[in-house]
């Protein structure tokens, strides 16, 4: 009987972990995709500063991200900043624009890898 | 490499923990649920072995929740004997009281050479030598054989045959077993005795077993150990 309870109890800790997670996952995921919204455009001066600081906040969160998320979806949007940064500093307005077209996209991958749904389960 | 190397140590560690959980049931593999569970437990803690890009709890979860389920399905079947035909197999009768149970056999899926081959196995030359045949739940057969064609045992032949306790492993290696000891009533001071009686040194020897009516069992070390 105690083994069944310490199961019981170990699910539900599980389960807590698994809800905190997702939400975890899903703010930074929102964060990151605000955070780059609001990004100033190429010309602006502290375009380059932005960029590096919301790649500095990724970095932050990233080994806690990796505890659960695949590093395919991570890296993808590790590669995406490192454009982003690079394209601000050498004041590249294509490859800026690409970056920040593409990082909603991969930002969105990850929320949705821990999302619950009839398309993500089957 | 080291990564690697960390995981497998991760893994194999949750592993053992997680089959020493489930008992030796899990290793006898009685149930149905079991077998399942087993192979899901290895395929699973293979993963990131074998794939960096894989986190590690993407197998610590679901290792940890196969190991709530076989030990919540488990409980639940002992407690809700019910439950037992939905969730496992029951044993059934291939030859009953010498008759072939030709059904069994087609709905079992279960050639007359297949069962021909778990009868020469048991010892037996033919099925006419067999009472019994029994698929067990885990899918192995039990035979039960004729009266004429079964061991004669000692009650059968007038034999009186003393009752000899189980031995225990009570010293090996340099090292007093006091597990061993206990299970046959005796303890460390009761081996030092009996090895100085015999005139023999610990030190000489490579193990010990014992059982509680005395009975001592000494291996020597070998020349060269």
């Amino acid at each position: 009987m105690k083994q069944v309870f310490a199961m019981l109890l170990l699910l539900a800790v599980i389960l807590s972990l698994a809800c905190i997670n997702a939400i975890y996952i899903n703010n930074v995921a929102e964060e990151t995709s605000k955070a780059v919204e609001a990004l100033p455009d190429i010309g602006s001066a502290d375009c380059a500063r932005a960029c590096a600081s919301l790649r500095d906040d990724w970095n932050r969160r990233l080994p806690i991200l990796n505890l659960t998320v695949s590093y395919t979806l991570t890296d993808r949007v590790c590669e995406q900043l490192a454009l982003l940064t690079a394209a601000a500093e050498e004041s590249d307005a294509d490859g800026y624009a690409a970056a920040r077209a593409i990082l909603p996209d991969a930002l969105e991958h990850l929320r949705r890898s821990d999302q619950i749904s009839f398309r993500h389960v089957f | 490499m080291v990564t690697l190397l960390f995981r497998t140590l991760i893994l194999y560690c949750l592993l053992l923990l997680t089959m020493r959980l489930m008992g030796k049931r899990q290793i006898g593999e009685l149930e149905v649920t079991e077998l399942v569970t087993t192979l899901l437990i290895s395929e699973i803690a293979a993963l990131p072995l074998t794939n960096e890009d894989i986190p590690v709890l993407h197998a610590v979860i679901p290792i940890l929740i196969l190991l709530i389920l076989e030990v919540l399905s488990s409980w639940l079947l002992f407690r809700f004997p019910r439950l037992k035909p939905v969730l496992s197999a029951s044993p059934t009768f291939l030859i009953r009281s010498g008759v072939l149970q030709q059904k069994s056999l087609v709905g079992n899926r279960i050639s007359v050479e297949e069962l021909m081959t778990e009868v020469r196995q048991k010892g037996y030359s033919d099925l006419d030598q067999v009472f019994d045949v029994i698929l067990e739940k885990n899918g192995k057969l039990t035979v039960l054989p004729k009266p004429p064609f079964a061991a004669p045992t000692a009650a059968q032949l007038g034999v009186t045959s003393k009752e000899e306790p189980l031995s225990h492993v009570v010293y090996c290696s340099g090292q007093v077993n006091r597990t061993g000891l206990r299970l046959i009533g005796k303890d460390p001071a009761w081996l030092r005795r009996e090895l100085i009686r015999r005139g023999v040194s610990a030190s000489s020897l490579f193990c010990v077993t014992a059982n509680r009516s005395g009975k001592m069992t000494l291996v020597h070390k070998e020349a060269d150990s």
